[in-house]
């Protein structure tokens, strides 16, 4: 992101930071009216909402959500410790493995299962998946991770990880890969027929010589832009690592952009919702919560970000083309080799920190 | 060449002395300003280095300070491992490399747990981490969780295997979010940035490239971490550091290895210590190049000015030098050529110069020479050495075109007497005169008369004179015998005329003898002492005549000769005798006179006549001897009769021309009476009259002195030759002798009566005794006596007798 390259002096770090890293979506001045209007402020990935539902909640509530976006998960980490925790935020929404740390921390406040009846449409197995995780936050959305690209540009056939790791001449400079060691290690060690967990000092060794050799093809380690002005679509990337739905985004704004989960298989990620500790409102944030599990709001906002649903409720109000979709919804094949993250004692996360910090610096 | 090379030796050390001179002054020079230089640079260069290396350390220490209170760093030193890990390693890490893209120097940047366990590491060098634990190794056991200060120290980085300067500090912090207010900070790890110490050595890449300085970095302890000259004996640099007296940043000389070094050190900072090294040997690397080029600059100019020196030397002083050799060897072996004068205005010029004009004087002084050696200096006639170099080739030439050749011989008659009488003057001035009438009698364009003329044998007659009086002429292309002839004569009526010279009237005459070609001799020689022979003959024939060669001369000349040597023996063994002829006084019976002759009687020929042995004694000079023994011996006869009492007595001696020319008649009369005692008015010395007249002045002054001495003097034979009245009044005489031709015809010739009453009357007047020779009749007494002559002398009375009867002659007179 341009906002780094304005970090000069270590001293001003901190209050660059924050000015430079943090937008605030209502950039207005609040209007006097909705002064004694409360304020939730929810802190997520940018589009990685829908904008119908926030405007009823609003509008059913009488208070005003404010958006914080962050740009990546390290941003989003580095925005909670400098905040000691998220201070000033309300709701977190964020990958189940970041969560773990923050319970941690103590960043995550505790959830009463009373207060979000809505709890019961979650599916349990998605609750089941990250134990820790049940007390502490509610799944949000789940997904894979696959390849979009121009098949207008490239012209053999994409179905592999290697397609993307081991690219053709012709994509040089032309690949964007998620600035995760998560996916971009763990989906590098998938396309080596490793496990995406895989500690092991061998294949990690041989992961990061994939990646070095992929890096002349990386224009740049970061996540797309998913709106008009995304580079996949005008033209200028070809290929990149992309979440599912946001794949199919994608391929809604151009029909040049395709979209595919590679058949070696991929990782199954599910993003969380919290209410973080420092919260001043957390009834409120307990009431959004519940709002956006109705199964009305759910399929509401599967369909609009198209991303697979936790909430099995909203699967009657999603039409059939989606709940069909391979993309949204991965064959059985694909789910077999496919993998969820695992958690690994920190010295081992410290070894992939390292190899992955070794490749894209 | 030897000049050359004389030359050459001058010169190039002249050239040479300066170059190396210079040379050796600029060496001295630069090596003393490459010292004083270097050792200014390496004070520079510790200044340099302290202030760079601080500066370092500084910025350094900043960094680390800085470091230490960032946000993430604290959090993620007091976090946990999950959060560490999961949260906190990306972010810091990312953090850290930017900052170390801001400082790339700061190459390694850590964070270790107190336990030595490397946390986190930043690094922008590829090498792989060699392990996470650290509690081994020697740099974290230098690590002093007591000192909460940053510290740095050198010390080996085995990751990649290279020394490196560390910068640490401990960190000591509380748990923002767990520990309670007021509890003690704990020591959470260390925060370290590793930097390389090659900024210290890169230092001396910005000094120029000619000043050899290595620098040396240790740590207190002397281990040495950093060189820029891993072949320097470090270990024995520290120890000769620490042994002597050397410290702080005094520059000091130090040998290594046999080499020379200044050497300083300088502490920066308690754990890091520099020494500068400088080789002084390099450092002379300028000054020794500098003799290098001095040296070759010296060949150089020794070789490109030895060949300028030697085409200079060679064009302008060896050539001309060569070509004036060649000039004085030609000189030397008599080519007198002409010597082209160089155009140079040097000294070589001048000297060409010289030299032509030396040449010039030779070629003319050599021809001087040579006319010396071929002509007479005084008359400017060709001399005796011309006569017979061109003798032998008018011979050669006479015989080519059939003619005949003379050779004519004279000398001058009485030229002694001039010489002696008027001086040598006169007689060369004479010898002058004479040279040139020869000239005359001949046609100019037949002589040969030049040095040309002699070589190219020019004309076909020579005149030379050979010496003393003696002239010889050859005349060749003779067609006959004639032509000689006519040429004598004119020689001789030339002779004969009177010679005026300085007021003098000069009458000489020659004698000339002719020799002819082939036949009176077939060599230059033979005909020379042939036309001698004539030219004697010509003389005993009374001279003033020539003579041709005839082969009975030589007979004559051979008698004569014969004659000379027989006189020799008479002197030697007393042969002569004197007989006396009574001279009788007609008025005093008492008076007693004799005429002393001479008469010569050998065992071998008899008697032999005065008349025929008289001329040859006085042509030889033996008369001067004969002179001498008739003067004693009449001398002792008279005193012998005076004492025998014939006290009134005179005798007459003969005294020739001879005597009074070229002997010495006074000391000779003045020792004979002398010897015997005698009154010398007993002695009359007779002269003849053509002896005196010869050379006037000599003969009146010896005839003065001849008076002087008492004796008297007799004019014998006058009235024949020249005989001259004026003579008699200035010749100091005291007789007449009147000659007997005048006796002779006395008595039938008028003219001879009427002669001799002039003599008789003016001696008479002048107070002179008259003396008739050669009386020998009565009547001829009779005429005599009538005329008044009073002494009578001749065969009428006695002829001439032996002593003793002689003086019996007057002892019967007077008896009867």
């Amino acid at each position: 992101m341009p906002a780094f390259t304005q970090f000069v002096r270590f001293f001003s770090l901190l209050p660059l930071l924050l000015l430079s890293n943090i937008s605030v979506a209502q950039e207005s001045t609040p209007s006097p009216q909705k002064e004694s209007a409360k304020i939730l402020t929810l802190y997520n990935w940018s589009e990685y909402f829908d904008e119908k539902i926030i405007t009823s909640f609003e509008a059913k509530y009488n208070v005003s959500i404010h958006q914080v976006f962050y740009e990546t998960d390290e941003l989003k980490d580095e925005y909670l410790i400098s905040t000691n925790g998220g201070e000033g935020l309300d709701i977190i929404i964020g990958s189940d493995v970041s969560f773990k740390t923050y319970i941690k921390r103590n960043w995550l406040a505790s959830i009463d299962n009373k207060k979000i009846p809505n709890l019961k449409n979650i599916d349990t197995r998605w609750r089941d998946t990250s134990p820790t995780l049940i007390p502490y936050s509610v799944p949000y959305l789940w997904g894979t991770v696959g390849i979009a690209y121009r098949k207008d540009k490239v012209l053999s056939p994409v179905s592999s990880w290697l397609d993307l790791f081991r690219p053709t001449a012709e994509l040089k400079n032309k690949i964007i890969m998620i600035d995760d060691s998560r996916d971009t290690l763990g989906l590098a060690l998938k396309a080596l027929g490793y496990s995406t967990n895989s500690t092991t000092p061998f294949e990690l060794g041989s992961a990061e010589k994939l990646l070095r050799n992929q890096r002349p093809f990386v224009s740049k380690y970061s996540y797309i832009n998913l709106s008009e002005k995304s580079s996949l679509v005008t033209g200028d990337t070809w290929m990149t690592m992309v979440y599912n739905g946001d794949g199919l985004s994608l391929k809604d704004i151009n029909p040049n952009i395709e979209f595919i989960v590679p058949k070696e298989g991929t990782n199954l990620w599910v993003d969380h919702i919290a209410i973080l500790e420092k919260s001043k409102n957390k009834k409120l944030a307990y009431t959004f919560i519940n709002y956006i599990n109705t199964p009305k709001n759910a399929a509401q906002l599967a369909s609009a970000l198209n991303f697979a649903s936790p909430n099995s409720s909203a699967t009657p109000h999603l039409e059939k083309s989606f709940l069909n979709n391979t993309a949204i919804y991965p064959e059985i094949t694909i789910l077999d080799k496919s993998e969820a993250f695992a958690e690994f004692t920190p010295r081992k996360q410290k070894k992939r920190n390292e190899v992955y910090m070794r490749v894209i610096e | 060449m030897k000049l050359k090379t004389k030359l050459l030796g001058i010169l190039i050390p002249l050239i040479l002395i300066p170059i190396l001179g210079i040379g050796i002054t600029a060496y001295e020079y630069l090596q003393h300003t490459a010292l004083q230089s270097a050792r200014s640079q390496m004070s520079s260069l510790a200044k340099q280095l302290d202030v760079t290396v601080k500066s370092h350390i500084e910025n350094t220490q900043n960094s680390v300070g800085f470091l230490s209170k960032n946000h993430l760093i604290q959090e993620y030193i007091t976090s946990n491992e999950d959060s560490r890990y999961y949260l906190l390693q990306k972010p810091l890490t990312r953090f850290l490399k930017k900052h170390q893209a801001t400082y790339p120097d700061q190459y390694e940047i850590r964070i270790l747990l107190p336990d030595g366990y490397e946390e986190l590491r930043v690094t922008n060098q590829a090498y792989k981490n060699q392990t996470d634990d650290e509690s081994k190794t020697p740099f974290f056991k230098n690590l002093t969780p007591e000192n909460i200060n940053i510290q740095h120290f050198l010390y080996m980085n085995e990751d990649n295997r290279s020394s490196a300067l560390l910068f640490s500090k401990a960190l000591v912090l509380n748990n923002r979010t767990t520990d309670a207010h007021g509890v003690q900070a704990t020591l959470r790890g260390f925060l370290s940035v590793t930097i390389k110490p090659n900024f210290i050595t890169k230092l001396l890449t910005a000094l120029p490239s000619d000043f050899p300085a290595d620098l040396i970095v240790t740590n207190q302890s002397n281990v040495t971490y950093l060189t820029t000259n891993a072949s320097l004996p470090i270990q024995d640099i520290i120890k000769q550091y620490t042994n002597s007296s050397i410290n702080g940043t005094k520059i000091s000389p130090i040998t290594l290895n046999k080499e020379q070094y200044l050497i300083s050190s300088q502490e920066i900072s308690e754990n890091i210590r520099i020494f500068i090294l400088v080789n002084t040997n390099a450092l002379f690397d300028v000054a020794n190049k500098l003799s290098r080029t001095v040296v070759i600059l010296s060949i150089l100019v020794v070789l490109t000015s030895s060949l300028i020196l030697y085409i200079v030397i060679t064009k302008t002083i060896i050539s001309p030098l060569i070509t004036l050799n060649e000039a004085a060897n030609n000189i030397s072996q008599g080519r007198l050529e002409h010597i082209e004068s160089s155009t140079n205005k040097d000294e070589i010029g001048d000297l060409f110069r010289s030299f032509a004009e030396m040449s010039h004087n030779l070629k003319s002084s050599t021809k001087q020479i040579e006319e010396l050696a071929y002509f007479d200096n005084l008359t400017g006639l060709p001399n005796k050495v011309t006569f017979f170099e061109t003798i032998g080739r008018l011979i050669e030439r006479s015989d080519k075109n059939q003619s005949k050749l003379a050779v004519i011989f004279f000398d001058l008659d009485n030229f002694k007497n001039i010489n002696d009488g008027l001086g040598h003057q006169m007689g060369d001035l004479l010898l002058m005169h004479v040279g040139t009438r020869i000239k005359d009698c001949l046609r100019d364009s037949d002589l040969i008369s030049n040095l040309h003329e002699v070589y190219s044998l020019q004309g076909s007659h020579l005149i030379s004179r050979m010496g003393g009086d003696e002239f010889a002429l050859i005349l060749s292309n003779l067609s006959q015998k004639d032509e000689a002839r006519k040429i004598a004569v004119r020689i001789l009526t030339e002779l004969a005329r009177p010679f005026l010279l300085d007021s003098h009237e000069i009458y000489i005459g020659a004698s000339i003898g002719l020799a002819l070609y082939p036949e009176n001799g077939e060599t230059p020689e033979t005909l020379l002492k042939h036309a001698d022979i004539a030219m004697y003959e010509a003389k005993s024939k009374g001279k003033n005549n020539f003579q041709f060669f005839e082969e009975a001369m030589t007979d004559i000349l051979n008698k004569r000769l014969t004659l000379e040597a027989a006189i020799r023996v008479a002197i030697e063994k007393n042969e002569f005798t004197l007989h006396y002829q009574p001279k009788v006084s007609l008025e005093d019976n008492s008076r007693i006179e004799f005429e002393a002759l001479i008469r010569w009687i050998t065992p071998n020929r008899g008697f032999v006549s005065p008349a025929d042995f008289i001329p040859i004694a006085e042509e030889s000079g033996l008369i001067l001897q004969i002179g001498d023994w008739v003067l004693n011996e009449a001398c002792r006869q008279t005193k012998q009769w005076i004492n025998q009492g014939h006290t009134n007595i005179q005798i007459s001696v003969n005294f020739s021309p001879v005597q009074i020319n070229y002997g010495n008649p006074i000391n000779s009369v003045k020792a004979a009476l002398n010897k015997h005692q005698l009154n010398p008015r007993h002695i009359e010395l007779e002269i003849t009259e053509s002896g005196l007249m010869q050379n006037e002045r000599v003969a009146i002054a010896y005839l003065n002195s001849l008076k002087e001495l008492g004796v008297s003097i007799a004019l014998d034979d006058f009235g024949t030759g020249y005989s001259s009245l004026a003579y008699l009044q200035r010749f100091p005489i005291d007789t007449l002798k009147i000659d007997r031709a005048f006796i002779n015809d006395v008595e039938h010739n008028t003219d001879s009566q009427h002669v001799l009453d002039t003599i008789l009357f003016l001696a008479e007047k002048l107070n002179l005794k008259t003396v008739a020779e050669g009386v020998e009749t009565e009547s001829q007494l009779a005429l005599i006596k009538d005329k008044g002559c009073k002494i009578i002398q001749g065969y009428y009375f006695s002829k001439p007798l032996p002593a003793n009867e002689a003086m019996t002659f007057f002892m019967q007179k007077k008896g009867g």
